[in-house]
């Protein structure tokens, strides 16, 4: 009785750490760590380096090329094409350097998860999360996603974490592990568009009918706009005005920043024209109010 | 494809001045054709320029003899099988809605952007035995109309003229069928709007007035790209019925529309005609008329020995009477295409053609932006441009809806 009640697994543990640390038990474990395998593994992870840079590059430059419908498709390979090498390249030097035998397995990762747990917890945790993350597809390459308080467009995955390039040209890199603790908030999911909403406020007494069919219009004499996918204008009642949200979608994420700008030049144009008022803040009618000392 | 075929089978004169000599093809079955077509469309997923092996034993025509040619071709009016469909189907329509009270008032006709519909619909009212006593043009097509008031006001305009003229006679019907019997004729609806803020309000007019208006029946000619733009903002294609597209040309119609510019010369007459591949080939790659004029033409080589020299190579001076040769007809390539080219290439094609202003104006882009993008398109062939006039060439369009619609933008159901 007394021994069920241990905690499972200890009494395994503490076999297999001893037995690491026994100099014959080594012998056994080290397979041949001759200077011609040392020289097969260099080999080996030069190839897995180039065929991981031609990889990168190849779908970089091949999804930059290809029709703006396979671009996505093409960079979300990447991922999937990197960490086959690198399974690959890691079960070859193990099947080089280490006698993979049952008993030697468990010394192997008993050993290993002694060392990781002190020394690379966070680095593991990020390269599980980003496995895990692979499948679970919170975030792909090419999505446009905000982890935080960063926005922007997913142009790497690493093994240890992604990369976004935001609006204003940064480079943001972002560990996998975030996936467990934060919310991620993906704008296009895979796809090649993603919805942009853009705000305009006006005095509660506009005219709502001519503020509509301007922001409809606006939004479909956009040349970046989607035609395929729905225009929608949701109107909501401030304290101090009226706010109208435009929703539509470009045909190219990356086009976000242009596409709200075009939207805005295009509509405000007709506004004026039109003379619609716009809203004025309590603070502004009460220094308005105020007699001049 | 576009390679030497053999030896020289057949000659024939072209508008009495050149003759075209048919290069014997390789023989092309359907199949091949299918898979060429399937090529082309996997090489223009890729938007990268593939170089035109150069033809050793043939050249291009000089351009005094193309001009002469494309003046030739002007003259060649549209082909038989697009007025006989019109004819058939309006004389259907207007029979329809002169004698049902509920009939349908209006039918539409689409083509493809590259497509003159204006020269079609003349042609179809040349020498029709037509139901109606009257058929207005209320809207002269030599420039677009009005930005502001689009093609409203010059109908409205029209149908007030017509009205007042028309009032008195009419009085004495009793009956509302017999008051049906003015056909109004818009060719371009394509040309009547502009995508821009307020741009297509005058079309939700007309949309609105067909509708209110049955006493008259209306003609509508559009292009597919504008069509599905209209259908999209102002669902233009739930109130318009019969729709009927311009039927595809076949091989045979073909050889028949360009027989015109093909008499066989004296000394070889017995000589065989044209092989129906060549024909096939041509309907195969060209989906409309301008293309497949556009590629027959482009298909014209001169030997090198029968070309002229530099000195008699003047415009005004007609050319001798040389043997044209007749290569296999093919897609020219597009070069490599930048995402703001592709938006003025779909406005162009949305359009059908347009001015400078009014490109500007619809791109909502900086004139001297969209002025460079033009100066490179029309480098490369694809833009063409007649005084301020400016539109796809033909021969690329086949390659270009192909590309815009791979980089998933609306394009017209050609």
């Amino acid at each position: 009785m007394a021994s069920l009640l241990q905690p499972p697994g200890l009494s395994q543990l503490r076999g297999p750490v001893a037995q690491a640390g026994d100099p014959e038990t080594l012998q056994t474990l080290v397979d041949d760590f001759t200077a011609h395998n040392l020289f097969k593994a260099l080999v080996a992870i030069a190839i897995a380096w180039l065929l991981v840079w031609g990889i990168q590059h190849a779908t970089n430059w091949i999804s930059e090329r290809v029709p703006r419908r396979y671009r996505l498709l093409t960079k979300q390979s990447l991922p999937f094409l990197k960490g086959l090498i690198l399974l690959t390249v890691i079960a070859y030097l193990v099947n080089l350097f280490v006698n993979l035998s049952q008993q030697n397995l468990l010394a192997l990762t008993g050993t290993m998860a002694v060392a990781l747990g002190f020394a690379f917890k966070d680095y593991v945790t990020s390269v599980i999360a980003g496995t895990v993350a692979l499948f679970e597809a919170p975030y792909r390459v090419g999505d446009r996603v905000t982890i935080g308080d960063h926005y922007g467009e997913v142009v790497s995955y690493g093994l240890r974490g992604i990369r976004l390039q935001t609006f204003d040209d940064n480079t943001v890199t972002i560990p996998h592990s975030k996936t467990w603790t934060e919310a991620i908030s993906n704008a296009n999911s895979g796809h090649l568009e993603a919805q942009v909403a853009t705000d305009f406020y006006f005095d509660h007494h506009v005219d709502m009918e001519t503020v509509l069919q301007i922001l409809y219009e606006a939004a479909y004499s956009s040349r970046y706009t989607q035609l395929k996918l729905p225009v929608t204008v949701v109107v909501e009642e401030k304290p101090w005005g009226t706010h109208f949200r435009l929703k539509a979608y470009p045909m190219d994420a990356r086009d976000e920043p242009a596409y709200r700008t075009d939207l805005i030049r295009r509509a405000k144009q007709a506004f004026a024209q039109e003379k619609l008022p716009y809203p004025h803040l309590p603070v502004q009618d009460q220094l308005s109010q105020t007699p001049h000392v | 494809m576009t390679a030497v075929l053999g030896d020289s089978a057949t000659a024939h004169t072209l508008t009495g001045h050149q003759s075209v000599q048919w290069e014997k093809p390789r023989q092309l079955s359907m199949a091949s054709i299918q898979v060429r077509s399937a090529y082309n469309r996997l090489i223009s997923w890729f938007s990268e320029a593939h170089p035109t092996p150069p033809d050793e034993a043939l050249h291009g025509l000089p351009p005094a003899w193309t001009l002469e040619i494309q003046q030739a071709t002007q003259s060649l009016g549209c082909p038989t099988d697009y007025v006989d469909a019109i004819r058939q189907a309006l004389t259907e329509a207007v029979e329809r809605w002169q004698r049902h009270p509920d009939a349908a008032n209006s039918l539409v006709v689409l083509g493809s952007p590259i497509e003159n519909l204006e020269s079609v619909f003349h042609a179809c009212f040349q020498d029709w035995a037509s139901p109606v006593e009257q058929v207005m043009h209320p809207i002269s097509w030599s420039r677009r109309p009005n930005r502001e008031y689009g093609i409203a006001q010059p109908i409205q305009a029209a149908l007030v003229k017509r009205s007042a003229a028309a009032a008195a006679q009419e009085e004495t019907k009793t009956s509302p069928l017999d008051r049906r019997h003015t056909l109004v004729v818009i060719p371009q609806l394509h040309q009547g709007f502009l995508r821009c803020i307020r741009g297509w309000r005058s079309i939700e007019w007309l949309r609105d007035a067909v509708g209110q208006s049955g006493n008259y029946f209306w003609l509508i000619g559009c292009n597919t790209w504008a069509w599905a733009f209209l259908d999209r903002v102002c669902s233009i294609g739930a109130y318009f019925n019969p729709v009927i597209s311009l039927p595809p040309l076949s091989a045979e119609s073909l050889e028949r529309w360009l027989q015109p510019l093909l008499v066989p010369t004296a000394d070889d007459a017995a000589a065989p005609v044209i092989p129906d591949s060549y024909w096939s080939n041509l309907a195969g790659v060209g989906i409309s008329s301008a293309i497949a004029l556009a590629l027959w033409q482009k298909s014209l080589r001169v030997k090198a020995a029968d070309l002229p020299d530099e000195q008699q190579e003047q415009p005004d001076l007609r050319p001798p009477t040389v043997p044209l040769h007749l290569t296999t007809p093919v897609l020219p390539n597009l070069p490599s295409l930048s995402a703001a080219e592709h938006y003025l290439l779909q406005s162009l094609l949305l359009h059908g053609g347009m001015s400078r202003p009014q490109l500007v104006d619809s791109l909502g882009e900086a004139v001297g932006v969209v002025r460079s993008h033009i100066h490179q398109l029309r480098r490369a062939g694809i833009i063409q441009q007649e005084r301020d006039w400016l539109s796809i060439a033909p021969a690329h369009y086949p390659r270009l809806r192909s590309e815009l619609s791979q980089n998933t933008f609306l394009v017209g159901d050609d």
